[in-house]
């Protein structure tokens, strides 16, 4: 075996370890999924974003000056 | 559309009708809900409810409005995986919810230990031959999550034989029926649950029922603990959730009312999986900004202009 072809399969044996290091390191550092932020809509108070609840959408309210006649018929917490 | 309005089971009941029966249809709701008020309260010895929760651990023959309430709730306490569950009559007792709302003092007396055993409907035995109920020995049931809801239905299906479109308001439970003569469909507001009488949106809706869950409202202190109504069966105690109210549409009053509360309880982890158990639910959320949250299914419910993002 020539000096030459030892140092190269030497290289090459380091670059195996080296790589998987640095492999294992990238998934271990890996980011997180982290919850679905939701840019608020326009009409929502101060708050930067909002963290959706699962499966949901956010949804505006009634505009500012809302004026087609208000139902008489009403839904809240009873 | 004519209207009626009446105060009953300590809330507001808003009844509306379209065509020339109106008058005796209204009649008819009015005496149809004073009929199961009486029946279905929990703040009354002579209720047949309270006769009910005192035969606990034997059959009591039950009329054909109880036992319905009854079997409905049992189904809806089996479908939301015990979310829904009125056997929390005794908790109500121990929160200091122990007479009619109006009626409660402002501050009650201290807490009470936390219980140490969860009751539950699922126990209950039912047989639809005899209409025989026997609640499990021990559980006693507050029909207040689910009865509002199948009143407004039966008092609207009632109606319906008089009018060609109504629907039945109580306290926020809605039961739809028919088409208004304008083409429709029904549209209804859902109230700001942070404040007096301001509406968030409004909801576009045919036929069917919608009710509201909020923990904002019927809110009293115990020694220096706040209470609310909204209980948790698995606890016994006052919902901690994040949400201010959920309100849900399907196709029944008992679902829509038993959904509301069980939905504000499952909160933002588990409330789109629990919604699939039932075909046809869409509900919407109000989150503690005042924003409101739903699913994809609810632009069909809310009014075109105002849907989405």
């Amino acid at each position: 075996m020539s000096a030459k072809s030892t140092g190269v399969r030497w290289l090459m044996a380091v670059g195996s370890v080296t790589g998987f290091l640095g492999g294992w390191v990238l998934l271990a550092h890996a980011p997180k999924p982290v919850p679905e932020a939701v840019t608020p809509p326009a009409d929502v108070g101060s708050a930067p974003t909002f963290l959706a609840p699962r499966g949901l959408q956010p949804f505006s309210r009634l505009p500012n000056g809302f004026t087609f006649p208000e139902p008489r018929l009403r839904t809240r917490g009873s | 559309m004519d209207y009626d309005k009446f105060p009953s089971m300590n809330t507001e009941i808003v009844l509306a009708a379209e065509g020339p029966g109106a008058a005796q249809a209204f009649a008819e709701a009015r005496g149809f809900i004073g009929e199961c008020e009486a029946r279905f309260t929990r703040f009354s010895t002579t209720s047949e409810l309270m006769q009910l929760n005192r035969s606990a651990g034997e059959w009591f023959a039950a009329s054909a409005d109880l036992y319905d309430v009854v079997r409905q709730a049992f189904e809806l306490t089996r479908a939301t995986q015990g979310l829904f569950d009125p056997a929390i009559y005794d908790d109500m007792l121990a929160l200091g919810y122990d007479r009619s709302f109006p009626d409660l003092p402002p501050r009650g007396g201290a807490p009470q230990p936390a219980r140490s055993v969860r009751r539950s409907l699922l126990d209950v035995a039912l047989d639809p031959e005899t209409r025989g109920i026997r609640l499990p020995p021990g559980v006693r049931i507050d029909l207040g999550g689910v009865a509002k809801g199948w009143i407004a239905e039966q008092a609207a299906r009632r109606m319906l034989g008089l009018v060609d479109a109504c629907a039945v308001n109580a306290g926020g439970d809605l039961f739809l029926q028919g088409r208004p003569a304008d083409g429709g469909p029904w549209r209804v507001g859902l109230e700001d649950p942070r404040g007096e009488g301001g509406l968030l949106t409004v909801l576009a809706l045919d036929e069917g029922a919608v009710a509201t869950s909020s923990r904002t409202r019927r809110t009293w202190l115990q020694g220096e603990v706040e209470r609310h109504h909204l209980v948790d069966p698995r606890t016994g105690l006052p919902s901690s959730t994040d949400w201010l109210s959920v309100t849900a549409v399907a196709a029944h009053g008992a679902a829509a009312e038993a959904y509301a509360k069980a939905l504000h309880l499952a909160g933002p982890e588990g409330a789109s999986q629990l919604a699939e158990t039932c075909a046809g639910l869409v509900f919407l959320v109000v989150d503690e900004a005042g924003q409101l949250w739903g699913p994809p299914q609810a632009r069909e419910v809310v009014v075109d202009g105002m849907a989405t993002v």
